[in-house]
């Protein structure tokens, strides 16, 4: 606690305070724009953090990371192009509340959801890295993926309007995931022998093509009509269309906390990563509700939850980090680089060597934290004019940004073709109704299902018997046999409604 | 249900079969027994595939047919080949020219393809961002992007 | 601050406006260079590392670069070009000019090793030129601290006796390691797949894996791992009592070392050049600090020594996959 206090007196200065605002910027902006992300801010950000002192390196690359998280929401909302796939259930119900002339309501709940979730779940970090990160390690692989059959199940009941089409789509998802060489046979599947897809289709250009590109091509054929809408919001708002209401703020609290539970756990979690997050959360959002039906139609509880779970995994994701000295996500891997190249060793020893230095991190990240709603607050009112913009002028920009996104995710030209590919997969998947979004699931969480599938198989020597030395795993498994039920018995009732309804 | 459900669902289930029985046994090798097989888990979405779209087209042939809106327009088709052009236009300039009239090609003409005729708005916005892109990436932070 | 920054202080005016026109124009890459020797470099040089950022290799490679610029007083630019281990990267070396402007630094591997592994890398080592080798990385066999075995021989005896023990297996390299030991002493391990360097780490810690091959990376949890035999042919310098692979007769020793990789045909002026700015790596303080931090040591080898090195493993991992009946697939 005393380095803590000590840390704020070393990083309360105007150089460290300079580079934690530049970090909290490049990444707030380098978010906001669709087909950018956390890794253009990174690829951006290396270079640099090379020169500067470690603090104001490392406070810089944290300043990215919650920057870039909270920005993602602002394109989602405004132009439902998420900047990653994690801002998704963000645009959900974010782009609906802004075509109803309610952009400036989003985007301050979105901030506000971000900067709560970013906040808890780095007091969390502060106060618990070292507890949780022993019990995250008796999460091995036989209980991940009892986690993760879990997930998926709960996550996969928000198809939205077709319950088979979303699913579907969301096995189609984990099908995309298994191209690239197989990790326990080192099999390569679907490369067509392009060494390219050795390590499979990256999540980056994927992501882009489908939700940016196509949602781009998709808004091109109706530009009229979205012209025409543009000049209704710009006459329709009222005062409580650009505020956050009392009675809304009551609705969402509920929402985040739970929201930042959910991304603090995710991120502690090895190899989770904001999607699933963030998902879960909206998952659970629209299980609690008591209106789970309004949902994607302008749910303001919606853009909460997304946001605040999306937040808060990155603080959390650094608990392993600092804790054990695993990273648990790529700005963490990048933070590792960082402290080594400034010559200090990340890890458990890092806190008995130089726990000066790990106060001064706790004090930057805080710091970040309430940079990042001065920052966010000042960005909207300069990025909420885009929405006012004719889209004529807007789809060329954003194509051209998700070009230099996807390419800079691999330095080739491949990561394009891989983009355009998508983008006409998820064009037709508009077309037709096809859920992007279970889709998205479908391939984040596959490939980490298959894998620890794998895992548990040797571990438990191909026993089930041996599942009784894994308690959680059991505990998992069990809710996700409620789940299913629960399902099944909510989605028979909802039949049983609408036919009542129109009968 | 709508029509459209009929023969998106046949589709999907006649390509799932296809890459069940064509694409899968082609591109994954088999391999010797003790270790999960590399096929399972393409084969288990696949097999998914097949049933849930059997099911879509079921259930949409027993509705009631419904008649939907166009699936899609004329101003949609014509955005998408517009759009399509010039992604290929921009990848056979970045391909054999340069990364450079690539991106000029790829602003300026989807400006112009959207409807854009002002000539001051076409250079501002195709050169802009160019600019921008070239002193981050090339003068600032020598990461040269090609 | 601003001097830092690759482009701004230590360019001349002329590889900015190098820089500039290679933008504008954006055809060098596609023409014949027209570069002489004598007064190389006098242009920004490419530098590819075949993984993304944040890695070990990326972390050395970014310090090599910087002792690079400064020594040859021309920018470096970095480009992180993952894929296939760093193969796609090799793939697009092999096509750039022989100008000693675009180079790779990349670990020996993926010219002498990787080739057996994979059917469709399209290259071999002379397809390339190597202009010297700066450090090796600390590859072997790790176990959790408190395990019951501390080398490869009680290990042996220890996997007898538990049969179904775990092994964490990370690459094709890996899976190859314990097959071969497992054959050779009738073992029943069952080899369980790990996805990255991070979830290897977590395997040893949490327990879940009783041996895996570490790149080194293991050394930075020195309260909660060991080394029980080093897979390189020398003793590792953070464990000099632990014997080496070899040592222990079973003749898979191969190193892993970074390599400074150019295309096939580069002049032995510009390979020397680079050679002996590589030599500074030795005594630059800043790069002695990053290395030491993340364990790796220097051991410098000039563009002969490092050419000779390269053939020497070609041949030894030729006979080491071939007896173990690896096909590349």
């Amino acid at each position: 606690m005393d380095y803590l206090v000590a840390g704020f007196g070393n990083i309360l200065n105007f150089h460290t305070l300079l580079w934690i605002v530049i970090g909290v910027t490049l990444g707030y902006v380098v978010g906001a724009m669709p087909g950018l992300g956390k890794g253009t801010a990174v690829a951006v950000s290396i270079p640099l953090t090379f020169y500067l002192e470690p603090v104001s390196a490392i406070a810089m690359l944290i300043g990215i990371a919650k920057g870039s998280g909270a920005g993602s929401a602002v394109s989602a909302i405004l132009i439902n192009t998420p900047g990653e796939p994690s801002s998704a259930p963000t645009a959900q119900d974010g782009y609906p509340l802004a075509r109803q002339g309610k952009a400036q309501k989003a985007l301050k709940m979105g901030l506000y959801a971000s900067v709560i979730g970013d906040f808890v779940s780095t007091l969390i970090l502060i106060g618990l890295a070292a507890p949780l990160a022993s019990y995250a390690l008796l999460i091995g692989p036989v209980e991940l993926c009892a986690i993760l059959l879990f997930s998926l199940t709960f996550i996969g009941g928000l198809s939205g309007n077709s319950m088979i089409k979303g699913m579907v789509a969301g096995a189609f998802g984990v099908f995309f995931a298994t191209v690239g060489i197989e990790a326990e046979t080192f099999v390569p599947r679907f490369t067509f022998g392009l060494l390219e897809l050795d390590e499979g289709i990256s999540l980056v250009p994927m992501a882009i093509g489908m939700l940016a590109v196509a949602e781009m091509v998709n808004q091109a054929g109706n530009l009229a009509h979205l012209d025409s809408q543009a000049a209704v919001m710009l006459n329709g708002t009222t005062a409580d269309d650009r505020r956050v209401t009392g009675a809304e703020w009551r609705r969402c609290l509920p929402v985040i906390a739970q929201g930042s539970l959910i991304g603090s756990i995710v991120g502690i979690l090895p190899g989770l990563g904001a999607s699933v997050g963030s998902f879960l959360s909206y998952g659970a959002a629209v299980r609690t509700s008591k209106t789970p039906k309004l949902f994607g139609t302008g749910m303001i509880e919606g853009v909460a939850a997304a946001e605040s779970a999306d937040n808060a995994v990155v603080p959390a994701s650094l608990i392993p980090l600092f804790a054990l000295g695993i990273p648990g996500s790529v700005i963490a891997a990048i933070l590792i680089s960082a402290l080594i190249m400034h010559g200090l060793t990340p890890g458990p020893l890092m806190f008995k060597q130089q726990p000066q230095m790990v106060g001064d991190l706790y004090a930057a990240l805080l710091c970040a934290s309430l940079v990042m709603l001065v920052v966010g607050t000042l960005g909207q009112r300069i990025f909420a004019k885009v929405i006012y913009l004719p889209n004529r002028l807007i789809i060329p920009v954003v194509l051209f940004l998700c070009c230099l996104g996807a390419y800079m995710e691999t330095s080739s030209v491949f990561s394009i073709y891989v983009m355009l590919f998508f983008a006409a997969v998820g064009y037709l998947m508009r077309k037709l109704d096809y859920s992007f979004i279970t889709f998205l699931i479908g391939f984040v969480i596959g490939p980490k299902l298959e894998l620890t599938f794998r895992q548990s198989i040797q571990i438990l020597d191909a026993k089930v018997s041996n599942l009784g030395h894994h308690p959680i795993s059991i505990v998992f498994i069990l809710l996700t046999g409620i789940t299913v039920v629960l399902i099944a018995r909510s989605h028979r009732a909802s039949r049983l409604l609408e036919a009542s309804e129109t009968n | 249900m709508k029509r459209v459900d009929i023969w998106s669902g046949a589709a999907v289930c006649v390509l799932a079969l296809f890459i069940m029985f064509v694409v899968i046994p082609w591109q994954i090798d088999d391999v010797k027994e003790g270790y999960v097989a590399p096929r399972l888990v393409p084969q288990i979405s696949m097999a998914f595939i097949v049933l849930l779209s059997a099911l879509q087209v079921f259930t949409a042939a027993r509705g009631e047919m419904q008649e939907s809106a166009t699936l899609v327009t004329r101003a949609e088709l014509a955005a998408l080949l517009k759009l399509s052009a010039i992604f290929a236009l921009s990848l056979i300039l970045y391909l054999y020219l340069s990364p450079l009239a690539a991106a000029v090609s790829l602003l300026a003409g989807s400006l112009l393809a959207l409807g854009e005729r002002r000539p001051v708005l076409i250079a501002g916005i195709t050169g802009v961002p160019i600019f921008i892109v070239w002193l981050v990436f090339y003068r600032l932070l020598g990461t040269a992007i090609v | 601050m601003n001097q830092g920054f690759p482009l701004s202080g230590a360019s001349t005016r002329r590889s900015i406006l190098a820089a500039g026109a290679a933008f504008a124009i954006g055809i060098t890459a596609f023409l014949p260079s027209l570069a002489q020797a004598d007064d190389y470099p006098s242009k920004p040089i490419t530098l590819y590392i075949g993984y993304g950022p944040g890695g070990q290799t990326d972390v050395v490679g970014r310090g090599v670069a910087k002792v690079l610029a400064d020594q040859l007083g021309v920018p470096i630019n970095v480009v992180n070009k993952p894929g296939a281990g760093g193969a796609l990267a090799a793939s697009q070396l092999k096509k750039e000019a022989p100008d000693g402007y675009t180079a790779m630094f990349h670990t020996n591997s993926v010219v002498d090793a990787d080739p057996f592994m994979s059917a469709r890398i399209n290259f071999k080592p002379d397809d390339f030129d190597y202009a010297g080798m700066v450090t090796a990385f600390q590859q072997g066999l790790a176990a959790p601290k408190d395990a019951p075995y501390d080398s490869i021989q009680e290990y042996v005896a220890w996997a007898k006796k538990n049969p179904g023990s775990v092994f964490g297996s990370l690459s094709p390299l890996s899976k190859m390691y314990i097959d071969q030991i497992a054959k050779r002493e009738g073992l029943d391990v069952n080899v369980m797949p790990l996805a990255s360097g991070s979830e290897m780490i977590n395997a040893l810690l949490g327990k879940q894996a009783a041996l895996v091959l570490s790149g080194g990376i293991h050394y930075r949890y020195p309260e909660e791992t060991k080394t029980i035999v080093a897979t390189t042919t020398f003793r590792h310098v953070s464990a000099p009592d632990v014997g080496t692979i070899d040592e222990a007769g079973y003749g898979l020793g191969i190193d892993a070392r970074t390599t400074l990789i150019l295309p096939k045909g580069t002049p032995r002026d510009i390979l020397g050049k680079l050679s002996t700015a590589l030599k500074a790596t030795e005594t630059d303080e800043e790069f002695k600090a990053i290395v030491s931090a993340a364990d790796i040591p220097i051991m410098y080898m000039d563009l002969d020594q490092a050419a000779a090195e390269i053939a020497k493993n070609y041949a030894k991992n030729k006979a080491i996959f071939e007896k173990a009946g690896i096909v590349p697939q």
